[in-house]
């Protein structure tokens, strides 16, 4: 009766694996799947490991995990002495059996599209792709499957890796097979990115449209539930896919922050699939609560022999070869949950060989295997599938040799639902000890028998050449130094001894040929073992972790700057106030703000600044700056794009923050670019170098944005290919405000009367603008578009704030200062392109002559570091006072940024934002000695000898490092790191 | 050095003898002379377009000259732009006014003096902040043709042309070149470069045999170019930026020692600086005002490239890229005063230095006994736009106008606005 029930269910189930629907042709072939491996060291999940341990398994399924007991009839016995067994891995970041996506080409890049075209409902923007199912496009890979089996992962969730949204994910198997029996859930997560991908559409172009497109489309999702009007295929899949752990692909640490940002915004915890690199920032990316998905693909080491070449691999390139195996083991300790993913990794070999390095470099091999099966597996709640080996389990296994982690271990089968794999060959018995030798030649001898060296000792001692061959060994024995004289013999295991592993020979025979050719027998014997050191893990000891300098890169430092007291004294102080420039000043600084402002002031505690014959200015602010933004200062692919902002895409860590904090610069308004007439949203931050994007921001500060008139918003100077994009003339440009702002007075009005208005991101920064929430700066240089835009401002009823370049302010000046604007504009650039040809180096003059507040901005990210130099150019031209040229670097800019209330002169109770100059502010001869932002110190002329010194050293001991590692063996790359982006308005 | 003395006072006795009555006095003025020397209250006396004089106490013997007093200002030698466009283009945006570029790679017989534009409403911008003097270069390519110094003010480029076809220009490939965001990597790169040494390699082996020939049979414009390349009397200005570059054209000079060559656009050049000086090469650095190579360069490596190739005993001069950006010379030579240089080696590097790079010092670049009288009155320091304001300028003993449109449209907007 038991007999008659188990073969029932083994043909159930049996049946059920061969796809119950098909037809078969001819008799049924099934194979019996009842195995049952004994002896193990059976991992039953990542932390429980049974010494001696059973494994059942049948039909794909387990059926026992656990200590050992007695075997049930029928099963097939394996006997696994020696090797480890371990629940196969689970990959949360694969494209495994999904058609890879065709990247456009460059020049398709290049063509202009305005809609997607995808046809079909489906969504206006073809880089969301929430209707893509990976399931349905999901086909058996044979080739992959076996490189994943290689890795040791049973089951994957694969997807289509492209665009912005990237539909749903499904979880597969790694078997051989049909795909019916492969997918294990066919919608287990969903993925996203900040990357269009294939999308040939231009928007978005940026990494900012990136994000702007993805909130928008959360928004549209949430409308389109609320509506009837119409069906869009894309947004209904978007709103199933939200029940899903949400993927999120992102490049760097930045970016990390980025999408968790966008998450938050709409109550999605998103899982993040790194770049490896999220132990530069860990204090920041742990309150993002996101779980990691990390990748171990570490770099190889440069080629750095050369040193002129060695030059152009970047400090942070170089640091992060040296720190990224120390990944895993640092996002551990943080307590951040991860997962690990062979993403990045050439082969499988090379997958292993790196989570061992993790390992080496001080992850626990617990915390490893949890990484690689019990995470994935509750993160796609599939805990009752995979993960782990349990009664009622999927079958998918690892057998290995050693301890999985350990430098030496070999997979050996990977078992998929229950189907072996064969990885690599089991190692043959090895000789390992003393043996006694049974031959008349040799009766004397004994060899010893060590890895890697066999020798035979009597009175004097015979070097043994010993290779094994499939199984036997092949002997030369040379009986002389020359090694010109030759025994050569042939033996194979007669016992063997299996309770170790690799076993060890106990008894070998076999044939010996004498120099003469004469052949006889041979055997030798175990009789003692050898002990041998074991060699000091030299993985787990030598790595040492070097301090994490912030930013990661060159000029960082692993402690970041504090306030503290500082008391300046005798200093000339230009206060930028009724007071004017006092003579013999001290200013004392306290807890970030200017404490007092005068003479004889005394501070317990304070670090006394000996100011005389140096000078001290508030900080200078650049109105106008580029500096410090990631991937695109332009989404220029539509006329307007106030949904984009800056503020998303902060780069904390360019290097031009730190070169411009030694030009004295301490505040800057990070500008969208001026491609279309209605850019995007500006970020307003402090050069708080050292600090993430999120603290560079000026607290409080009033919304900006920018917009932009003439030649760059016709694209005028674009080639002739770009004839297409509205506007192409200074007409258009009107007609677009017009629209925007038109558009944007009846959006408000439907927001007020229709709950299930669509929030349009794009109209939301426009209304803002209308109701003095948000603050213009206008890219200008001729007159009369200048005029013109005051025009729109007066009729639609808001004000212009700003006129950044305004090289032609001065013939307006007068309509100017009657609308009320700021200028902000160059000391003498001109002649670049039409509309600059009567710019004239006197503007600033007149203007300021003319009652308009104006300032000197950079827009460039060299002349950011000398602007107090651009500002002295108005004396020059114009003869413009002393004290009027440096506010129109410092106070002025901080009224038009609305910022003066804190900054921009030297008053009791302001910003601590300070420059200490060794000369005059306005002269050439005049350097910054010491930079103050909110009281910190961000630079002074001292420290920044000291970080060159430090940097120098550094590079030379990872190049000699990395030098080291070439000579050891490492396979190395060449290396030219991406320069620094450069962004000017145009760009 | 015996000869030379012997020459100047020669002239000097012939300038004394008829130059009595047409003797003018600049008195009291700090007195640069571009040489690295400074005299304080100077008297410079200007006689038949030539300096007469230039010195701390005026001759009794010149008492009747006209006596200009210039106490308080400063006086400097005209300042010579080495390495710019100014002239060949108006704006840069509008194809139809770009006159610098040819077609082709091998340009050597191509000359900007034919392009200067002496109409350009962008020179007088530079003139009038004391450029009396510029080097247009032609650009791209790998050699892109002849420079010659030109005038800052000049009916037409016949009367502008000072020194006529100096020296030719070639751009040395670099090995590692960035372009877009990315630079090209690997062994296409590598090939690039290969191929375009030895396009340039080749081209000087075939220059060096056709000029050796007395009566070529075919005339070639391209190789006869070379002629005064190959033996020393033009410059070769080779634009070379990485210490790579630097080192393979130290190593290519070697096989023609006649050439003068000049490294221009030299950015890595202290790396190298002992072979540069070693081998002799000038240099031209562009552009002080530039931001590091690196991203771990030293913050102000380009303040201070130019005052460690200077004390390595290499003769600089600082030259200018772009064509409007050029009247800010004064200010990146001002700008290596503090990273190093005194004030009068700055301002040697865009007068003197400039001079002697272009084979002209015997007549410009300072104000010595004999030179022509080009000279520039600021009210104060021209290398610091804090007091750089220049007043009159003479371009070889003539008063110039330092008008320009951008003043001219500064007094149109005051008077509308009735400003002061």
């Amino acid at each position: 009766m038991k007999k008659i029930l188990i073969l029932f269910l083994w043909m159930a189930t049996n049946m059920v694996n061969a796809q119950q629907t098909f037809p078969v042709n001819g008799p049924r072939d099934i194979l019996p799947q009842f195995f049952a491996f004994t002896n193990a060291t059976l991992f039953v999940d990542y932390q429980t490991k049974i010494e001696n341990g059973l494994l059942i398994i049948k039909d794909g399924k387990v059926v026992y995990a656990g200590l050992a007991k007695s075997i049930p009839e029928g099963a097939t016995v394996m006997n696994a002495k020696g090797k480890y067994i371990y629940p196969a891995f689970i990959d949360l970041y694969s494209s495994y059996g999904i058609q890879p996506p065709v990247e456009p080409k460059k020049s398709e890049q290049e063509t202009r599209q305005f809609v997607s075209a995808k046809k079909g409902a489906y969504n206006w923007n073809e880089s969301i792709k929430a209707e893509v199912n990976a399931a349905t496009n999901f086909v058996v890979d044979e080739k992959k499957a076996t490189q994943l089996r290689e890795a040791g992962f049973g089951a994957v969730l694969s997807g289509l890796q492209d665009g912005i949204c990237r539909g749903s994910n499904a979880l597969v198997l790694t078997a051989s097979g049909v795909e019916h029996d492969m997918i294990l859930t066919a919608k287990a997560a969903a993925g996203f990115s900040f990357h269009k991908g294939s999308s040939k559409q231009s928007y978005p172009s940026s990494l900012m449209g990136s994000i702007a497109l993805l909130r928008q489309t959360y928004y549209d999702a949430q409308w389109y539930q609320k509506q009837n009007k119409e069906t869009n295929l894309t947004l209904e899949s978007f709103n199933q896919l939200k029940t899903l752990p949400g993927i999120f692909a992102i490049d760097n640490k930045l970016s990390l922050l980025r999408a968790d940002k966008v998450g938050d915004e709409f109550g999605v915890q998103f899982l993040m699939k790194t770049a490896g690199d999220e132990y530069q920032l860990l204090d920041e990316v742990k309150p993002t609560n996101a779980t990691l998905i990390i990748p171990v693909n570490f770099p190889k080491p440069y080629d750095v022999e050369d040193p002129f070449d060695a030059a152009y691999v970047s400090t942070s390139d170089l640091k992060h070869w040296e720190t990224a195996p120390f990944n895993l083991r640092l996002v551990n300790e943080k307590g951040i949950r991860f997962t690990i993913t062979s993403d990045g990794c050439e082969n499988p070999k090379q997958f292993l060989q790196n989570v061992k390095k993790a390992v080496a470099y001080g992850l626990s091999e617990t915390e490893a295997l949890k990484a690689l099966t019990a995470t994935p597996a509750s993160i796609l709640k599939a805990e009752s599938q995979i993960g782990a080996l349990k009664t009622g389990l999927v079958a998918n296994f690892l057998i290995t040799d050693a301890p999985i982690f350990s430098s030496d271990a070999a997979i050996l089968q990977t078992w998929v639902k229950g189907k072996q794999y064969e990885v690599s060959a089991a190692k043959h018995p090895t000789l390992l000890g003393k043996y006694a030798i049974t031959h008349p030649h040799f009766g004397e001898y004994v060899l010893q028998a060590k890895k890697g060296s066999q020798q035979l000792i009597a009175k004097d001692t015979l070097k043994v050449q010993i290779s094994q061959e499939k199984g036997m060994f092949v002997w030369q024995i040379a009986l002389n130094k020359k090694g010109d004289s030759l025994i050569r013999a042939i033996g194979w295991p007669e016992q063997i001894d299996s309770s170790v592993y690799p076993a060890v020979v106990k008894k070998l025979t076999g044939n010996l040929t004498m120099p003469n050719g004469l052949v006889s027998l041979f055997s030798i014997n175990l009789i003692d073992t050898i002990t041998e050191k074991t060699p000091k893990d030299s993985a787990k000891t030598g790595h040492q972790l070097q301090a994490i300098v912030y930013p990661f890169t060159d000029y960082g430092s692993a402690v970041l700057p504090k306030q503290e007291t500082y008391l300046f004294k005798n200093a000339t102080v230009w206060t930028n106030e009724n007071e004017g420039v006092l003579k013999q000043a001290d200013v004392l600084v306290k807890q970030g703000k200017i404490a007092a402002v005068g003479s004889n002031l005394n501070a317990v505690g304070a670090i006394e600044i000996n100011a005389r014959d140096k000078h001290i200015t508030a900080g200078i602010i650049d109105e106008h700056s580029h500096i410090a933004i990631s991937n695109g200062v332009n989404e220029g692919t539509q006329s307007s794009s106030s949904e984009v902002r800056i503020g998303d895409v902060i780069n904390s860590e360019d290097i031009n923050i730190y070169r411009q904090l030694a030009g004295g610069v301490v505040a800057s308004q990070l500008l969208h670019g001026s491609a279309n007439p209605i850019g995007g949203q500006s970020a307003l931050v402090k050069l708080r170098w050292g600090f993430e994007p999120e603290k560079m921001k000026i607290a409080g500060a009033d919304g900006f944005i920018k917009f932009a008139l003439g030649e760059n918003v016709k694209q005028s100077n674009w080639g002739d290919r770009a004839v297409f994009r509205y506007p192409q003339t200074r007409m258009g440009v009107e007609q677009t405000f017009y629209d925007a702002f038109i558009r944007a007075k009846e959006y408000e009005q439907q927001l007020k009367t229709d709950a299930t208005t669509r929030r349009d991101l794009e109209l939301d920064a426009v209304v803002e603008i209308l109701h003095q929430k948000r603050f213009i700066t206008c890219h200008s240089y001729v007159q009369s578009e200048i005029n013109m835009l005051m025009h729109v401002a007066d009729s639609m009823g808001f004000k212009v704030n700003t006129f950044t370049h305004i090289l032609e302010g001065y013939k307006v000046a007068d309509k100017m200062k009657a609308h009320g604007v700021n200028a902000s504009t160059f000391a003498d650039w001109w002649a670049y392109k039409f509309e600059v040809m009567e710019a004239i180096p006197y503007n600033a003059a007149i203007l300021t002559q003319m009652g308009v507040n104006t300032g000197i901005n950079s827009d460039d990210a060299e002349m950011g570091r000398r602007l107090n130099q651009e500002a002295a150019k108005t004396i020059k031209y114009g003869g413009v006072s002393e004290e009027e040229a440096i506010k129109m670097v410092t106070l002025n800019p901080a009224k038009m940024l609305h910022l003066d209330a804190k900054m921009g002169s030297i008053k009791a109770g302001k910003d601590a934002d300070l420059v200490l100059w060794s000369n005059h502010p306005l002269s050439i001869y005049a350097k910054s000695e010491m930079t103050l932002v909110d009281g910190m110190c961000m630079y002074t002329i001292d420290k920044d000898k000291k970080l060159r010194e430090e940097l120098k050293r550094e590079r030379e001991r990872i190049i000699q490092k990395m030098i080291l590692a070439k000579r050891n063996g490492e396979k190395t790359e060449k290396k030219i790191s991406k320069p620094q982006d450069e962004y000017h308005c145009d760009d | 050095m015996i000869k030379n003395s012997l020459g100047l006072i020669f002239l000097f006795a012939v300038c004394v003898s008829t130059a009595q009555q047409n003797l003018v006095v600049y008195k009291g003025a700090t007195i640069h002379i571009g040489n690295g020397q400074v005299i304080e209250k100077g008297y410079l006396g200007i006689a038949n377009g030539k300096v007469l004089f230039c010195s701390e106490k005026i001759d009794a013997g010149f008492a009747n000259a006209t006596n200009i007093d210039v106490t308080g200002k400063h006086i400097y030698p005209g300042i010579i732009c080495m390495s710019n466009i100014m002239g060949l283009n108006e704006i840069e945006a509008v194809r139809a006014t770009l006159d610098f570029k040819e077609t082709g790679e091998i340009n050597p017989n191509v000359r900007s003096l034919i392009a200067y534009n002496t109409d350009s409403k962008v020179i007088p911008t530079a003139l009038s902040n004391g450029i009396l003097y510029t080097q247009p270069v032609p650009q791209g390519g790998l050699i892109s043709g002849m420079s010659s110094l030109m005038r800052t003010s000049a009916w037409n480029w016949e009367d502008a042309v000072y020194k006529a076809d100096d020296g030719v220009h070639l751009n040395w490939p670099e090995e590692i070149r960035y372009t877009g965001w990315w630079a090209e990597q690997g062994n296409a790169q590598q090939l690039k470069n290969e191929k375009e040494l030895r396009t340039i390699k080749e081209f000087f082996e075939q220059a060096d045999q056709y000029n050796r020939i007395a009566k070529p049979n075919v005339f070639n414009a391209r190789l006869d170019a070379m002629k005064g390349v190959l033996n020393g009397t033009k410059n070769l200005y080779v634009h070379a930026e990485s210490a790579k570059s630097i080192i393979a054209v130290i190593q290519f000079k070697k096989q023609y020692p006649n050439m003068r060559l000049v490294l221009v656009d030299a950015n890595d050049a202290w790396m190298v600086k002992e072979q540069i000086k070693e081998s002799n090469l000038q240099v031209v650095i562009n552009n002080v005002h530039q931001l590091p190579k690196h991203n771990h360069s030293d913050i102000d490596q380009p303040y201070k490239t130019v005052a460690e190739l200077v004390r390595a005993g290499i003769t600089v001069a600082i030259g200018h890229n772009g064509y409007w950006e050029v009247r800010n010379l004064m200010f990146n030579a001002g700008t290596t005063v503090n990273y190093g240089l005194s004030k009068e080696e700055a301002l040697q590097c865009i007068t003197y230095n400039a001079a002697k790079i272009i084979g002209v010092d015997k007549t410009i670049g300072s104000l010595e006994a004999g030179k022509d009288a080009t000279f520039i009155i600021s009210s104060g320091d021209i290398l610091d736009m804090r007091t750089s304001v220049v007043e009159r300028a003479f371009m070889e003993g003539k008063e110039i106008d330092l008008d320009n449109q951008q003043k001219q449209l500064y007094r149109k907007y005051k008077e509308k606005y009735q400003l002061k």
